[in-house]
């Protein structure tokens, strides 16, 4: 059985095209580069937190076709190994696919090392496969995870294939409203329950806000001890229209 | 009289063998022995760890066991050069596999694999064979726990206890007399009831725990003495 990764592989580093050819109709920049028609968006929320002890990854679960929800409670926090997630925005069918192969590659790093990979190798092959394949790809996506060697780490790989390690990071359509409330209140080192409220509390709002977030809010608590996945349903939000 | 028809491996001998794959099979009567044995609840494999000299680093992997995937595992005896180009094939084919159709490999198509790849050796390219025969052990959904043993012509079977490397010959003989006998179970291991099929032949399937005694026992008779390591 044959088995081929065609178009997208890690590549050799290559020089990019100059910045005239760069806006052209097959090689828009990621930033103007919009869905196709018909094609499945994540428009989303999404965030990751640290807390003292591990990490929290939280999203909503609306899917949406231009105005139509395809799904209303899908989950966007997908697991790359063990104790390491990730949260994903931007095309679903994108996201799903770079998720399969970080996760196959991540299970070939274990079997042959022996040890659980670490967040920073999982985020690093994931912007690889992102960056190298910008002109192709429309995926934001946020990776969490715990490991015995950094502990808690989440890493925010936006649209273009940038990698940055940060305390806390937002992401997708809905992030936009909620920069300056997670700004407020975000603390370094905060308890597993002020952390969970604090990413409740975000999400609901950017829920609110962004058409194209909503339904009901996901969360996943890594630690060395394992992962809890838990949610909370529509009509449980902390912020929102009471009867949604 | 074999002498012109065993230096290439694409050639018959008149009396229809690959001598260069019954070689190859010589060169693992020399390894450590390992010994897998599969019992109702799971697979024990049990492997002689030779220390051929005080001066070697302890070493961190071992070469005779390795994972392959989550829910599989091989043993090795022979040549750990040729070992580590078969393992990265298996990892890699398990890998893929569940890339590909979102599912653990069953345990026989991952073997199968492998010897096909041990047994494009025997066939084409004027290359040698590979000197390792392997034990896998593991666990799919559709026929639960294996036990297949490997050699270099690319022959695979699945066993219910079976012996590779040095003084396989008398591991063998002793699992046939042991293996599922009442005999390998202690004082207050659940006596088997007699029915009225139940032949003194019959075999029943040991559980971990007494498949794990009775690899000892079969690895202290092929090791004859030698001191065992901690492996």
């Amino acid at each position: 059985m044959s088995y081929h990764h065609s178009q997208m592989m890690f590549s050799q580093p290559m020089p990019r095209q100059s910045m005239a050819e760069a806006d052209a109709y097959t090689g828009k920049s990621a930033e103007t580069r919009h869905l196709k028609p018909g094609e499945i968006s994540t428009g989303t929320t999404i965030m990751a937190v640290q807390f003292d002890g591990g990490v929290i990854l939280c999203a909503d679960s609306r899917v949406s076709t231009g105005a139509y929800v395809a799904n209303r409670a899908s989950d966007k926090i997908a697991q790359l190994h063990d104790h390491i997630w990730c949260c994903r925005s931007g095309s679903a069918a994108d996201t799903q696919a770079l998720t399969d192969y970080v996760r196959h590659y991540l299970a070939q790093l274990a079997v042959e090392t022996g040890r659980p990979p670490e967040v920073k190798v999982a985020a690093h092959l994931m912007r690889r496969l992102c960056y190298e394949n910008k002109d192709n790809l429309m995926a934001g996506v946020i990776v969490g995870g715990w490991d015995p060697v950094s502990g808690g780490s989440v890493y925010s790989i936006p649209l273009g294939g940038a990698c940055i390690p940060l305390p806390f990071a937002i992401g997708g359509s809905g992030s936009t409203f909620i920069y300056g409330l997670v700004d407020a209140e975000f603390r370094e080192n905060m308890t597993k329950d002020e952390a969970l409220a604090l990413v409740k509390k975000a999400v609901s709002h950017a829920m609110a806000r962004d058409g194209s977030s909503g339904g009901i809010i996901r969360t996943l608590v890594a630690t060395e001890e394992g992962n809890e996945k838990d949610y909370v349903s529509g009509n449980q939000l902390p912020y929102g229209p009471a009867g949604w | 009289m074999a002498r012109r028809y065993d230096s290439s491996t694409t050639t018959f001998s008149p009396e229809g063998r690959l001598h260069q794959v019954e070689y190859a099979i010589e060169a693992i009567n020399n390894a450590g022995t390992s010994v897998g044995i599969l019992a109702s609840d799971g697979v024990v494999m049990a492997s002689e760890k030779k220390i051929t000299s005080g001066l070697l680093a302890p070493a961190r992997t071992s070469e005779k066991t390795y994972k392959l995937c989550p829910h599989a595992t091989c043993s090795v005896a022979g040549l750990t050069a040729d070992a580590n180009i078969l393992i990265d094939q298996a990892r890699l084919r398990a890998g893929r596999y569940a890339y590909q159709y979102q599912e653990p490999i069953p345990i026989e198509n991952l073997v199968e694999h492998v010897c096909n790849y041990k047994q494009a050796y025997t066939q084409y390219g004027g290359l040698r064979p590979f000197g390792v025969a392997f034990l896998f052990a593991g666990y799919d959904e559709n026929h639960g726990f294996q036990l297949y043993q490997s050699d270099p012509s690319g022959n695979y079977s699945g066993w219910k206890a079976t012996v590779i490397g040095a003084n396989n010959q008398a591991g063998k003989s002793l699992l046939k007399t042991e293996y599922g006998s009442s005999s390998s179970k202690e004082e207050g291991d659940e006596m088997k009831t007699d029915d009225a099929d139940a032949a003194a032949e019959k075999i029943t399937m040991p559980n971990v725990a007494e498949a794990r005694r009775l690899a000892v026992k079969v690895l202290n008779k092929t090791m004859d003495g030698a001191v065992a390591s901690p492996e």
